[in-house]
């Protein structure tokens, strides 16, 4: 072999070495088998007791109860992300007297189970966090727009396959406001989109535990990896 | 020869960085629900078949076809009560409604009239009973709540008794109107004015039914 032949031959090999090392991030294998499988991240988002087109009335609750289920095979990252319509309108009190003066609202209110954390500063919106005990959501961040509000919740822990998460929150409720406001019959749109990444081998965030809860921050890193993929 | 040979090996090189780039992107789903609702609303409309009337004559029982009936127009299920009157009680003490066109019944708000009754040419019959308690004693589907009743806040409409559904419309509440005249009859108003209330109400967050029209009234009146 010459000196040309033995480099081609080292190169083609170092890529090759390379090349495994790469699938051996998403892979997944059987060594009884040899079966060498591809991994893969799917999930699901279940809202099992939502009714699609039902009739909204002031403070009436109703079911709303998102979840995330890892369809796939690798651990998963899950996320949440619910976008609240706003609009111009006078909330009522109890009472049934104006509370505060005409302005743009968030036209829904979220309420959680026992034990269910408020967003920070908000007032009404209340979802199934974390304890130091159990798995839940974390608030990572709300952002605000024209026309809705868009709210994003991590996941405590990693998603094995096959696991589903706990709900976001369990019902939701129009608020009370000036009849007419909002005109009666008008469809309003709260849309629920979830996202999921692979558990394993995140070069780009650093400080994730081993096992375990992740930090908020750990959380917001994730989802920012998250968001760069959607965009 | 030699640089085909290069070209080739660059092209696997670059084929497999290619293939190794694909694999090294974090792998990701995401599903997504959009979540409609519809904002619920009790609307109605008084429906009239209400030809346009001819000029009262006088010295005379002027007959109009006026059909009074009340459809929900909104998406939920709803009581819904009606104001009629005549605004001057002279035109009152004169003037009848028939929901049959044949039985008129004086338009007076008194419980107390009799039942005397008498026939006019065309056959029709006047009852000097008052129509509210016409329709009192009947025990149908509309009723009155007069004037002196306990349940101060309900006093003065009629009210259909039984939740009128989206879509649907009460019977008429009445068909006809007669006009007694004298010798100088005067232009007149009938006024009529419907008003609605949803079925369900919320309690402690749950969605709730009024058990009857008079306990919906009650709390909306409240």
């Amino acid at each position: 072999m010459d000196k040309k032949k033995l480099i081609a031959a080292a190169a083609a090999g170092s890529l090759l070495v390379l090349c495994s090392l790469a699938v051996a991030y998403f892979t997944d294998y059987d060594t009884k088998n040899n079966v060498f499988t591809v991994g893969n991240v799917s999930l699901e988002l279940n809202e099992e007791h939502f009714t699609d087109g039902q009739l909204a009335r002031a403070d009436v609750k109703l079911d709303k109860d998102p979840t995330v289920k890892n369809t796939g095979v690798n651990d998963e990252f899950v996320f949440l992300e619910v976008k609240v319509p706003k609009g111009e309108i006078t909330l009522l009190g109890s009472d049934g007297k104006p509370s505060a003066a005409k302005s743009l609202q968030e036209l829904f209110s979220f309420f959680g189970g026992s034990g269910a954390q408020t967003v920070s500063g908000s007032d009404n919106f209340a979802y199934n966090s974390s304890t130091s005990s159990s798995d839940g959501w974390v608030f990572l961040e709300k952002t605000s727009a024209e026309k809705e509000d868009t709210y994003v919740f991590g996941y405590s822990s990693a998603l094995s396959s096959g696991d589903e998460t706990i709900s976001l929150f369990d019902k939701f409720a129009l608020r009370k406001f000036i009849e007419e406001e909002i005109e009666g019959g008008t469809k309003l749109k709260i849309p629920v989109n979830a996202y999921g990444i692979q558990a394993d081998s995140l070069d780009g965030v650093s400080g994730l535990p081993e096992s375990g809860s992740l930090s908020e921050q750990n959380l917001r890193d994730i989802f920012e990896i998250c968001r760069n993929k959607q965009n | 020869m030699k640089k085909r040979k290069v070209l080739t090996g660059s092209a696997v090189l670059l084929a497999v960085l290619a293939a190794a780039g694909g694999i090294m992107a974090y792998l990701g789903a995401s599903d997504d629900a959009e979540n409609t609702v519809e904002v619920a609303h009790d609307k109605i409309t008084v429906t009239e078949n209400f030809p346009k009337p001819s000029d009262l004559s006088s010295n005379s029982n002027n007959y109009y076809t006026k059909e009074v009936a009340v459809a929900n127009t909104g998406n939920v299920d709803c009581y819904v009560r009606v104001y009629a009157d005549f605004p001057d009680s002279r035109t009152a003490a004169e003037s009848y409604y028939s929901a049959d066109g044949v039985n008129y019944y004086s338009a007076v708000r008194d419980a107390e009239l009799s039942g005397d009754t008498q026939t006019d040419d065309n056959g029709r019959t006047l009852h000097t009973q008052s129509f509210v308690n016409m329709l009192n004693s009947r025990d149908g589907e509309w009723i009155f709540v007069p004037d002196d009743d306990s349940s101060e806040k309900l006093r003065g409409y009629f009210y259909y008794k039984e939740p009128v559904k989206v879509g649907e419309s009460t019977p008429d509440l009445f068909t006809n109107v007669m006009i007694k005249t004298g010798e100088a009859p005067e232009s007149l108003d009938l006024v009529v004015y419907a008003e609605s209330v949803d079925c369900v109400y919320e309690e402690s967050g749950q969605a709730k039914t009024y058990a009857d029209y008079a306990s919906a009234w009650n709390a909306f009146l409240n």
